[in-house]
């Protein structure tokens, strides 16, 4: 081989492992900060390119994907229809209690709203450390759980989503708030809710809630709809698939809860 | 075989920044480590592509620039003889991708 390859390739070896190093250090913030500043802009245009671009040819997958959604939508309606005369009382109930104990869902947060400049594996917002985001912070849209931030640069943050093969929340049955267990996020695009015992009446329908156990994540924001059990009686926990609420790719605008 | 890389690199940086894919930047390194002009070119030019890649999509900086600058090691190495095709080379790209991809899928950098 020639010399000088072998010589080239380990200086841009060492090069590469002294920045890797230093980023791990954090010492190259700055240069990642500066980076962002210029990407943002860029990244904000392109994404509305492709959302709108995703919408105008929207109809070429409409045929095969729609009837299915339209059916699903149709049997999720009557469900919700049944459940909404006791979500009524249940509202007025609540609203009391509220009341008397003087608390809000998240009226104890300041919601800070944030544009969506991408979502690959992480969810890329245009608000950062200088807008007073930290990571560990919720990231919600309306009451429905987006994610959490797991790091933050100047002007630019990376959100964990709840489908994250990383993201673990501690959740609670929206019904019965005895119920409670761990949501754990799959490739990406699916939802597992798990460690729930085995004589707990969780049933396809059920809407999942988080729990604010442990102090991670805010309290009752929904995450998703159990669709599936998937664990069979003979198994130690209940585990079920969560069909989630939002469908994080196409959402334009997040509000990342500040203290 | 420069105008190739200055297309690729457009084309490459509108579907990163579109789909958050960041396979594309070895189709210019792949393509430039082939029919590159100078060695400390070639790698000063896939080194600076990875730390760009990386900061676009927020992945630890120098991963991306590590693996593709050890891609021309292993095509130096190997003394691949490609044809004078695109189809060839863009092909043996691809291979790079998927193994690119795969790593960044175990690894999670």
């Amino acid at each position: 081989m020639n010399r000088i390859n072998l010589r080239l390739f380990f200086v841009f070896a060492v090069l590469s492992v002294l920045v890797i190093f230093l980023d791990q250090q954090g010492i190259l913030k700055p240069v990642r900060d500066g980076a962002e500043f210029v990407v943002a802009p860029v990244l904000s245009v392109t994404s509305s390119t492709k959302r709108a671009l995703g919408d105008t040819f929207s109809f070429l997958t409409f045929w095969k994907s729609g009837e299915e959604r339209i059916k699903n939508l149709e049997q999720r309606n009557l469900v919700l229809s049944a459940k909404l005369v006791n979500v009524h009382n249940l509202q007025q109930e609540n609203a009391q209690l509220r009341k008397q104990l003087g608390v809000g869902a998240l009226s104890k947060y300041r919601q800070l709203p944030a544009e969506v400049l991408g979502v690959g594996r992480y969810m890329i917002i245009n608000t950062g450390w200088a807008d007073g985001v930290r990571p560990g912070m919720t990231v919600v849209y309306t009451d429905n759980y987006v994610g959490q931030v797991l790091r933050s640069d100047a002007h630019v943050s990376f959100v964990k989503m709840a489908t994250d093969a990383d993201s673990q929340i501690p959740v609670k049955d929206g019904a019965d708030s005895t119920i409670r267990g761990v949501v754990n996020g799959q490739f990406n695009s699916a939802l597992v809710v798990d460690q729930i015992a085995q004589n707990e009446n969780l049933n396809p329908g059920d809407i999942i809630l988080t729990s604010g156990d442990e102090g991670k994540v805010a309290a009752d924001l929904s995450v998703g709809v159990v669709s599936r059990i998937k664990s069979l009686p003979t198994d130690v926990f209940k585990r079920a698939e969560v069909r989630p609420n939002i469908n994080y790719s196409k959402l334009t605008t997040v509000f990342v809860l500040l203290p | 075989m420069k105008f190739w890389v200055v297309i690729s690199t457009i084309v490459g940086l509108i579907i990163l920044t579109l789909s958050r894919v960041v396979l594309w930047p070895l189709v210019p390194v792949g393509l430039y480590a082939r029919y590159g002009d100078s060695e400390v070119k070639k790698y000063g030019f896939a080194f600076m592509v990875g730390i760009f890649s990386d900061l676009v999509t927020g992945r630890i900086l120098g991963m991306t620039a590590l693996f593709f600058i050890s891609m021309l090691l292993v095509i130096d190495v190997l003394k691949l003889k490609f044809k004078n095709s695109l189809k060839v080379n863009l092909g043996v790209v691809l291979v790079f991708e998927i193994v690119y991809l795969v790593l960044v899928n175990i690894f999670r950098f």
